[in-house]
């Protein structure tokens, strides 16, 4: 067995905002031109049917679906919304039903993962929820987002506890923006093209590769008397997540999928901006043999102005050709 | 965001029109970031050059249902989806008013969080071709 591929059909966003594709043609994408198996779904923006409900006639659909372009469910994605009612906090029990629909949701859809932003969900309704969780036989899995490392308070509580309950239905999923070695390569090309001096963005990215603090590069703005522009650049520059690959190691078991960010890859199928190849080696190292799935944002990163020019398809299709490069498919 | 700067522009309004009279403004509008329950729009408005029409003045309409803004707020169970279309009916007697180019900005809250909310604001000019009440 070896490291599987598939794709969050959140990296089509844009061809689906537009109405270009649906969620079949999404799928057909991500086994022809990304030659990829795995789903990876945010059904709060792309729903199969009418979620959270998961009618009959629409699980048969999907899983038509996916037996047509021999593709199977990995992740699917929440944002765990608490917010429903203007005023108050989603109480206790409503909190308890959204998880308990959306894992219903999730098994019904064949999804093996639930992913909720580590921070959102309150520990003590998460950890109550692992028995419906275990019921579903589908995973809790905390994503590990910038800004946070692995080794960061709320994400050792959160280990800790399923070292402390020893649940087969907690997990973790790292997003690899957490390993960004370099500045966004979209903010670069996007900030000189809109006209950021050369010689300060070459600076802020060399102290941000050489992981200065977050103040040094935003003090390059008085050394370079930098314009708004700049400043906005210089912003972005300081907010990255730099973690060390190696801390990820210990935990490697506990990863029930790997959200693949990526920004920009160029024509070599490279993405400069990400450890892509760390994170790999070191999955493999440790045998894991779950999903990595593409996670391409590069059109949300981008000034509007330069989006268009995205072809979100393509850079899909190049990220794959970089993944079976590193996994040695 | 390239989803705020392509929910709404000057091909999206139109004129509103009751027994020949122009009484109103119509916007379409796509939802720019994740699908939600309508109980989720924390806020809109519309500004026409300096006039404001703020959320319980406007009518918003999804997949031919009309809402007003209090009764959304209690409507947990239709969402409104990514990329999905919807109007607001804005009251103006005389549309966008007398020939020129008019100033329209649409601004949506969506209450990501308890505290987060994400404001997507796109503003655009109109040209008003001088409709009469």
């Amino acid at each position: 067995m070896a490291i599987k591929r598939g794709v969050s059909l959140y990296s089509y966003q844009k061809e689906y905002f537009n109405g270009r594709i649906d969620l079949e043609g999404m799928v057909a994408l991500v086994a022809s031109s990304a030659q990829a198996t795995g789903i990876q779904l945010l059904p709060e923006q792309m729903p199969i049917g009418a979620y959270p409900h998961a009618y009959d006639r629409d699980v048969a659909w999907w899983k038509e679906l996916m037996a047509k372009y021999g593709t199977e469910p990995v992740c699917l994605d929440s944002t765990f919304s608490t917010a429903i009612y203007k005023g108050r906090l989603a109480t206790g029990e409503e909190q308890r039903q959204i998880i308990e629909d959306e894992l219903n949701y999730a098994a019904k859809f064949g999804f093996k993962a639930i992913r909720y932003p580590l921070g959102n969900l309150h520990r003590q309704v998460m950890e109550e929820s692992l028995s419906l969780a275990e019921e579903y036989g589908v995973s809790i899995g905390m994503e590990i987002h910038v800004p946070m490392t692995m080794d960061a308070p709320i994400v050792q509580k959160f280990l800790d506890m399923i070292e402390r309950t020893g649940t087969k239905y907690a997990s973790i999923i790292p997003d690899l923006a957490i390993y960004s070695r370099g500045v966004n390569t979209i903010a670069v090309q996007n900030y000189l093209r809109a006209g950021a001096r050369q010689e300060l963005v070459d600076e802020a990215c060399r102290m941000y590769a050489a992981r200065e603090k977050p103040g040094a590069i935003l003090a390059l703005a008085e050394r370079f008397a930098a314009s708004p522009l700049e400043q906005e650049f210089l912003q972005k520059a300081a907010r990255g997540t730099n973690d060390v690959v190696e801390h990820l190691r210990p935990y490697v078991k506990y990863i029930s999928n790997v959200h693949g960010k990526c920004y920009w890859l160029d024509e070599s199928c490279t993405e400069p901006g990400i450890d892509t190849e760390g994170v790999v080696q070191l999955l493999k190292e440790e045998g894991y043999e779950g999903y990595i799935c593409t996670e391409y944002e590069g059109v949300k990163a981008s000034m509007p102005q330069y989006a268009d020019e995205i072809d979100e398809i393509e850079q899909v299709r190049r990220h794959h050709v970089l993944l079976r490069r590193l996994i040695g498919e | 965001m390239y989803f705020t700067e392509n929910m709404t522009g000057q091909e999206q309004v139109s004129t509103i029109y009751e027994g020949g009279a122009a009484v109103g403004i119509r916007i379409r509008v796509k939802n720019p970031t994740l699908g939600m329950s309508l109980s989720r729009l924390e806020d809109f408005s519309v500004q026409v050059d300096r006039t404001l029409y703020p959320a319980d003045q406007i009518t918003f309409v999804l997949r031919g249902i009309h809402y007003d803004f209090q009764t959304m707020q209690t409507v947990a169970t239709v969402r409104w989806e990514f990329g999905e279309w919807a109007e607001l009916l804005v009251p103006r007697p005389g549309g966008l008013g007398v020939v020129g180019n008019r100033k329209l900005e649409v601004s949506i809250g969506f209450r990501m969080g308890f505290e987060n909310i994400q404001w997507r604001k796109k503003s655009f000019l109109v040209s008003a071709i001088g409709e009469t009440l």
